[in-house]
């Protein structure tokens, strides 16, 4: 094992340490936090985010970004939702998929395949998706009319052997894909492209395909989101998913993913995501005023990334 | 010698003809401008600029609609280029009270008269505008804490969702909920947290006040429909769960499509109709009052009428 990897492998253990050691010290102070019940609640909320995140760490970890997944969660909701009383839930449901599809496939048409900027042309598509969200609802909410009588209902309400049905969709996905990022050669073209894309291009990794593939994953994930946060509401706003992106990546990272690629892990991004959420969650049961969980969330990801640091070069002050 | 003889008799026609005589310019001719708040905020918006645009098509004036998509300092540049086309009479939707006072100021001393439409704008910048059109927020909070506190008899305890921070509308219908509430010490409010306006966080908000106070919770004041609907869907949640033992008494002061549902289902308790339709007419009606040399009075509020449970079946469904 080189230094340099045991020293990346320490900082990231040295993180998910501190965020834990964070969630404990906080439960201790606040017994109601990990109480089962405050516990699923909190889980049902992140669980979209949680969603979210688990699609756009393929993204990440082979060394691009996706900043367009807060609007296309608000164009899909509104889709699932606003076709739900036109076509049915069945078909709402697979049109918001083919959409997060779609959408993914065209952020990785013009990352991989004209090789644009990442961090560009996902934020030129953040607007475009909100103009396009825009444009079709006229600036009016979608809303299921008879939230009663619907099947669909249960994706975002339903519980499963006492467990909600957002969490069990969330734990599935994240199995699923973390399998898929470990256990395949697909998983580790990923990685590969992310820490070294020249050295992978050599190897005869297809990147171009690899960074599209992810692309979609990210877009498909998203679009599962969407399907489960409009499920749980019952109703869709053109903004319902503006400033997403931003907790998502803040999860991200928390969670130990670099993000220049190549290391990292789902069930860690997942992980940092739902600590994110309890900490959030504290700072309501302690009574804190809501500005401050803005100042609380800012400072938890500072610490993360100075503890990072400050672990991978053995110094408190780089 | 000669010149000043010419001048003269130039002038001479023009000052016997003197200043026009008062004439009513008809509609055809009067352009209005107007600074949307932007039609994609919210639904009540979208719907109030459809109804612009429809009734200034009936009354026949010329109308310029620039939206500000909710930036302030985008408004105030919108205004400056309204000021600029020259327009008869301005219509603003302020997105900050105070913010938009410099532009309306501008305005005024281009002697162009402006109508404030629905969100009131700062008392300091009252003097520069001709007349104020739209609901009042405060007193829609007044009613609908009034209504929640008659559902209550005056006694239990209460939690409020505020809307997003920063708003006039916000700020003004927490200040007619303190209002009310302050006269009755039976009342006890847990907690205000803003929810943004949004339907989801009403519902997260809502879910998180339950797990802090459980059965404590009587009643829900919300400031907009939205967040109340979404409040009602988790309350709904914990009463099936068992975690609440029957729905809260719930509020709020505009009406939605699915507040009037759910008041008619008889979960919901009681809202306050603010129309954007009627809204929209009132600022077109009053803008051309003044282009047409009439002066209407310096306030004009719509009816905001409170809407219970008795009086839901004598109104239509809103459209949004």
């Amino acid at each position: 094992m080189t230094p340099r990897l045991w020293l990346s492998r320490s900082s990231r253990l040295a993180l998910s340490f501190a965020v834990l050691a964070l969630v404990i010290l906080l439960a201790l102070r606040i017994p109601a936090l990990l109480s089962a019940e405050n516990a699923f609640q909190v889980l049902r909320q992140a669980a979209v985010q949680g969603i979210m995140a688990a699609g756009v760490t393929f993204v990440i970890l082979a060394g691009r970004l996706d900043l367009s997944v807060g609007s296309l969660l608000s164009l899909c909701s509104v889709a699932a939702v606003g076709l739900h009383d036109v076509v049915g839930p069945g078909w709402a449901i697979a049109a918001a998929l083919m959409l997060g599809v779609v959408v993914g496939a065209v952020n990785g048409l013009l990352v991989a395949g004209f090789r644009l900027n990442s961090l560009v042309a996902t934020l030129g598509m953040l607007s475009v998706l909100q103009g396009v969200t825009l444009l079709s609802t006229g600036g009016r909410n979608a809303s299921v009319v008879n939230p009663e009588n619907t099947w669909f209902s249960w994706l975002g309400r339903g519980h499963v052997l006492g467990v909600p049905v957002p969490v069990v969709i969330l734990a599935v996905l994240t199995v699923v894909l973390s399998i898929l990022l470990t256990r395949t050669c697909f998983g580790r073209y990923v990685r590969a492209t992310g820490s070294n894309e020249t050295a992978a291009r050599y190897s005869a990794i297809p990147t171009r395909r690899v960074i599209f593939i992810t692309y979609l994953i990210s877009g498909l994930m998203t679009a599962v989101a969407a399907v489960v946060m409009g499920s749980r509401v019952m109703g869709a706003r053109n903004d319902s998913g503006t400033g997403y992106e931003l907790t998502v990546i803040s999860g991200i990272i928390l969670g130990g993913t670099h993000l220049s690629g190549g290391c990292g892990s789902v069930v860690r991004s997942v992980g940092g995501i739902l600590a994110l959420g309890f900490i959030q969650n504290a700072g309501v049961l302690l009574g804190l005023p809501y500005y401050f969980q803005w100042i609380v969330i800012w400072a938890v990801i500072v610490g993360a990334v100075w503890v990072t640091l400050a672990v991978q070069r053995r110094r408190v002050f780089a | 010698m000669q010149r000043r003889t010419c001048l003269t008799f130039f002038l001479l026609p023009v000052l016997a003809y003197g200043q026009p005589a008062e004439h009513i310019k008809p509609a055809s001719q009067i352009t209005i401008g107007f600074s949307n708040i932007g039609a994609g905020v919210n639904a009540y918006v979208a719907t109030y600029t459809a109804a612009f645009n429809t009734y200034a098509k009936q009354l026949g004036v010329r109308t310029v609609v620039l939206d500000s998509q909710a930036d302030a300092a985008r408004q105030a540049s919108q205004i400056q280029s309204l000021i600029v086309q020259q327009v008869d009479v301005l219509i603003v939707w302020p997105i900050n009270a105070k913010a938009v006072v410099p532009a309306v100021r501008k305005a005024h001393l281009a002697k162009i008269p402006v109508v404030i439409t629905n969100s009131q704008i700062d008392p300091s910048g009252e003097p520069y505008t001709a007349a104020f059109s739209g609901p009042d927020d405060y007193s829609q909070a007044r009613i609908a804490a009034q209504l929640l506190v008659d559902a209550l008899k005056g006694q239990g305890s209460i939690v409020i969702l505020d809307g997003l921070p920063g708003y006039t509308a916000s700020q003004r219908r927490s200040e007619g909920f303190k209002e009310v509430l302050g006269h009755y010490p039976g009342i006890q409010v847990l907690d205000a947290q803003p929810a943004n306006w949004s339907r989801e966080r009403g519902q997260s908000t809502m879910e998180n006040f339950i797990i802090l106070f459980g059965r404590r919770i009587q009643g829900v004041l919300s400031a907009s429909s939205d967040m109340g609907v979404g409040a009602l869907a988790a309350a709904k949640g914990a009463v099936s769960d068992g975690r609440l033992s029957r729905l809260p008494v719930f509020t709020d002061p505009t009406l939605t499509a699915d507040a009037y549902d759910a008041i008619k289902a008889g979960d919901y308790s009681a809202s306050v109709l603010q129309s954007p339709e009627a809204d929209a007419k009132s600022a077109l009606k009053v803008a051309l009052d003044i282009a047409q040399g009439r002066t209407p009075p310096k306030k004009v509020f719509i009816d905001t009428p409170a809407v219970t449970r008795e009086s839901i079946s004598r109104l239509p469904r809103p459209g949004f």
